[in-house]
């Protein structure tokens, strides 16, 4: 028998009695394939389609093979064959082993969901010597300590924190400005560290501060006690001064500051900021960008616009501002895109957490150190009156005085009533993507977060009507335009895929 | 090259019975309980009495023997002996095996010969023939192993189809080697009925590793380089039956003709099904069994590859998972990969060309294997003015 | 984002169906074109759905019943 083997560089023929040629293997065209589940949706105008498996694994297709592949009619020749049956599109007679693999992909999918809350958020404090405007929650400052958590609060509050089955712990202390309740915190770290010598969790802490009053004490504390620092940097100077007046309009010149100072203690890398975005950073995404690589950070978040407080109150949150974001948030990747292709190592936050959905079997978590709190359901809020949430975007909506997203009380109510309780369960389960209309047939919809708050907030009904939902269109765009650039260009493949796995 | 088997050598006072699997020693100064599990390798000095077995160099040497010694002359591999040696000698074949080098910190046993693959490339042609005996003396080796052995390894054949007696191996590795690593390899097949895996994962081995081949992201690819349909499948599931039994996964890729193309296929592949992986060996040919026979048709010069094999470990070690090159030679992995290339040919086996003369990576350099004159890329140059 | 308004004008004995253009821009044929391949997508939608319904609910069962791998 003659030996012939595929080979991209030379198709050789020797003879080797014994061996069989490669086509003896290929059973591919015995009998018809399998389709696996997957979707579809138009990529852009140009008869591209995204076609994503049960996992969210994606190709980019044009409109013609999507359709022969869906009626059956892909012969295994077809060079699209082979790599719908290598993303498990497909079964055929020479394999079956795609369905153990999807099922341990779905898994692991999911497995981040089962120990729910590793993020456990503890609002130390109301009070604020900021008074910025898109900020709801946040009190004057006075001695009074009305707005202040309580030691009874904070310890029944760490209860529920070690009941989260979670193997790694996180634990965050916001405001109002953190550091003015330091002996709470102090007090939290200390017990939280206690238990934890039999709870044997991976525990991590973060003080959210903006920096204005942090001291040598809190400093010392924080380096000691192995605390990360994360503040709010909004951009330059103008803009974040007016984005966060207090007296003496220093916001900004105090945070930079205090960035050196902290990293001087404790690390260059321990020290992360935040942006908000409001309509006036619309049309500087560079200048605020430019921002962060003047202060040597290693990347940014580039959030979207908040629906909640401020921006809802004043009506900044229009439909304008809404379309002007994403151009906003393109702009700005492009630039970063450039900068990475100068060869500085720089990240995007946003892009990074929904490209890891895209291009890893893993799921986005924010346990990861530097991350962005606050937003998902991986998050839980304890606030200063022991008022337990889903999400700081539902404490946000409380304050503004619709309490739908409160889950209890931690002197009320059990962890069973409050994790367990309906005022989480519905929405998770209402919103669960795939089972929502309009999303069920959606190829993104894998990649794709609900958000029950959002659309509590913005529709009145936390499923949303989709096509007509600010969350659907910025989502399309976003996968649409990730998709887009992969596509075009290797390179930004690979930076894409270095990204998915560093978030 | 040190000859590891011999045969047809003269034996004196032994009975042509099975063959014994004894340590050697160099020193004469042992108790005599211990002696008599021992070779003594007769040199200019005195010769003592009350070892098992004598090792001669020469003929000559006999004279100086004491009465009823057995004993058995082999120049060859006299010479070459070290204390805590262990030895097969086999009268009855007229051979001595080493089965254990005691200076070297990687030694592997082959269980078996017999394999359910017959891959292209294979350097240890399986044979279908009876080879329990071997499994005896791989037991009887290991209890004579140097308790602070760093590694030794498991090869066939496919060990798994040894059946029960692959878990008495283990077992007896975990059990007098309690320090030492364990490498094994096998096609993974049989782990596909999770109980097997199961039974492994049970012995509890402190340090085991499981060395698995994946060729292709597409089964047909796979199962036509193992010649043997349905193999991926099967390999596949027995990797994740084995994880799930909590035994480490080495995946292992040969890089010839019929892998390379799809080499970062693969690589995607691995990182995200199998990202749980503990290790991912890419692996030069080693030119020697069926791999010379097919030479022709499996052979790719790694300068034809190294795009791709930049692009896999790139893939492979972004997603975080520990990424090697085996058998490489430096000058022709690009650059940017030359830290995943590891000196992984054994010192005994290794040469270099003359073309290598001046080389400044000669000392981090797999080199070639010596066994082989074939085989080697043409873009062979020394690596001078180091990046 | 719509740009094009669809009415279902009868169902028997054909369905008769209105397309109006939303914005002006939108030219009768393209809005023919758009409104075809929508109908053409979500056949498909349909057809795999219903073939791919068994190995999804197939999946899935396995997914959460297998111990042991989890969690990468
Ligand atoms: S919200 Fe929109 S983008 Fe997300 S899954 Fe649903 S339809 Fe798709
Ligand atoms: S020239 Fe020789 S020693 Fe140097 S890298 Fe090449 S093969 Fe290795």
């Amino acid at each position: 028998m003659i030996l012939s083997l595929a080979s991209p560089f030379q198709r050789p023929v020797c003879r080797v009695a014994k061996f069989r040629e490669a086509e003896a293997f290929d059973s591919s065209a015995n009998a018809a394939y399998t389709m696996l589940p997957w979707r579809f949706t138009a990529l852009d105008g140009n008869d591209r389609y995204v076609a994503t498996n049960l996992v969210g694994e994606h190709l980019v297709l044009d409109r013609e093979t999507i359709g022969k592949f869906a009626r059956q009619e892909l012969a295994p020749a077809d060079p699209a064959y082979d790599e719908l049956k290598a993303r498990h599109f497909l079964i055929d007679d020479d394999t079956n082993v795609a369905v153990d693999l999807l099922a341990l992909k779905v898994r692991t999918k999911l497995a981040p969901l089962a120990n729910f809350t590793a993020l456990h958020i503890f609002v130390v404090t109301l009070r604020c010597e900021h008074s910025c405007p898109y900020c709801q929650v946040s009190r004057a400052n006075n001695d009074r300590g009305e707005f202040d958590m309580s030691r009874e609060t904070a310890l029944k509050s760490l209860d529920l924190v070690f009941r989260s089955p979670s193997p790694a712990l996180k634990i965050e202390f916001q405001g109002g400005e953190s550091l003015l309740n330091l002996p709470l915190i102090k007090l939290i770290v200390e017990e939280a560290k206690r238990r934890n010598e039999t709870a044997r969790r991976e525990l991590a802490f973060v003080v959210a501060t903006n920096l204005a009053v942090l001291d040598d004490e809190a400093l010392a504390f924080c380096k000691a006690e192995n605390i990360l620092v994360s503040t709010s940097l909004d951009g330059p100077a103008e803009l974040h001064n007016a984005n966060r007046p207090r007296p003496g309009r220093d916001s900004h010149e105090r945070a930079v500051d205090g960035i050196h100072r902290a990293r001087g203690v404790l690390g260059h890398y321990n020290v992360g900021a935040l942006m908000t975005t409001t309509s006036a950073s619309l049309n500087q995404v560079k200048a605020i960008i430019d921002e962060y690589l003047r202060l040597d950070f290693g990347g940014i978040f580039l959030r979207p616009l908040s629906p909640y407080g401020f921006a809802i109150k004043t009506k900044s949150y229009a439909a304008y501002s809404r379309e002007r974001w994403l151009e906003f948030y393109f702009e700005g990747l492009d630039y970063i895109i450039s900068l990475n292709r100068q060869g500085f190592d720089f990240i995007e936050h946003y892009a990074a957490m929904v490209l890891k959905k895209m291009l890893t079997p893993l799921q986005t978590s924010y346990v990861d150190l530097m991350s962005p709190a606050g937003i998902g359901i991986a998050a839980i809020v304890y606030n200063y009156d022991g008022t337990v949430y889903a999400s700081d975007e539902s404490r946000m909506l409380a304050e503004m005085g619709d309490q739908t997203f409160a889950l209890g009380n931690v002197h009320r109510d059990s962890f069973e009533d409050i994790m367990l309780g309906d005022a989480l369960l519905e929405p998770l389960t209402q919103s669960f993507a795939g089972s929502v209309p309009g999303c069920s047939s959606c190829a993104f919809e894998p990649w794709c977060g609900a958000d029950p708050v959002f659309h509590h907030a913005t529709q009145g009904d936390p499923v949303g009507k989709k096509p007509l939902s600010a969350f659907c269109t910025r989502s399309m765009a976003l996968f649409r335009g990730l998709i887009t650039r992969m596509e075009a260009d290797d390179d930004v493949r690979a930076l894409f895929e270095k990204w998915a796995n560093r978030a | 090259m040190i000859p590891l088997r011999a045969r047809a050598l003269e034996f004196r006072g032994a009975s042509p019975a099975s063959a014994e699997v004894i340590r050697v020693s160099l020193s004469a100064d042992r108790p005599a309980i211990i002696k008599a599990q021992e070779g003594f390798v007769v040199g200019t000095g005195p010769v003592p009495e009350g070892f098992a077995w004598y090792l001669l160099g020469s003929v000559d040497d006999f004279q100086r023997l004491p009465i009823d010694a057995r004993a058995v002359i082999a120049p060859a591999q006299t010479m070459f002996l070290g204390q805590g040696d262990v030895i097969a000698v086999d009268p009855l074949r007229k051979a001595i095996r080493v089965l254990y080098r005691g200076n070297s910190p990687y030694n592997h046993f082959l269980l078996t010969e017999r394999c359910n693959n017959y891959c292209l490339m294979c350097s240890q042609p399986p044979r279908d023939v009876d080879d329990n005996w071997i499994v005896d003396e791989v037991l009887r080796a290991i209890q004579l192993v140097r308790r602070d052995a760093v590694e030794i390894g498991f090869t066939g054949g496919e060990p798994t189809l040894l059946g029960e007696r692959f878990f008495e191996l283990v077992q007896a590795a975990a059990s007098h080697l309690p320090g030492t690593a364990l490498h094994i390899l096998s096609n993974g097949r049989r782990f596909s009925d999770g109980e097997f895996a199961a039974k492994l994962g049970a012995i509890g081995h402190h340090d085991l590793m499981m060395g698995i081949p994946v060729y292709s992201d597409l089964a047909h690819l796979h199962d036509h380089v193992v010649q043997a349909d349905g193999a991926y499948d099967e390999t596949i599931r027995g990797i994740l039956a084995l994880k799930a039994s909590g035994v480490r996964v080495e995946i292992r890729v040969v890089l010839q003709a019929q892998t390379v193309g799809r080499l970062p296929h693969l690589a995607q592949f691995i990182a995200r099904n199998l990202l749980f992986v503990d290790h991912v060996a890419l692996m030069g040919l080693e030119p020697t069994g069926f791999a010379r026979a097919n030479m022709e048709s499996i052979w790719c010069d790694p300068v034809d590859y190294a795009h791709q094999l930049s692009a896999a470990v790139k893939t492979l070690s972004g997603a975080g998972i520990r990424t090697s090159i085996y058998n490489s030679q430096l000058c022709v992995v690009p650059a940017d990969i030359r830290p995943y290339a590891r000196r992984s040919i054994s010192d005994w086996k290794q040469t270099y060309l003359p073309e290598c003369e001046g080389c400044e990576a000669k000392r981090e350099c797999a080199g070639f294997f010596a066994s082989v004159t074939h085989g080697r890329s043409r873009a062979i140059r020394p690596i001078v003015g180091a990046s | 984002m719509a740009t094009v308004d669809v009415r279902i004008l009868a169902t028997e004995p054909e369905i008769l169906c209105e397309l109006r253009a939303l914005d002006k821009g939108t030219k009768a044929a393209d809005a023919d074109l758009k409104f075809r391949r929508e109908v053409t997508d979500h056949q498909l939608r349909m057809a795999i759905e219903e073939r791919t319904s068994g190995y999804r609910d197939l999946i899935l069962g396995l997914a959460f019943s297998k111990t042991g791998l989890q969690g990468g």
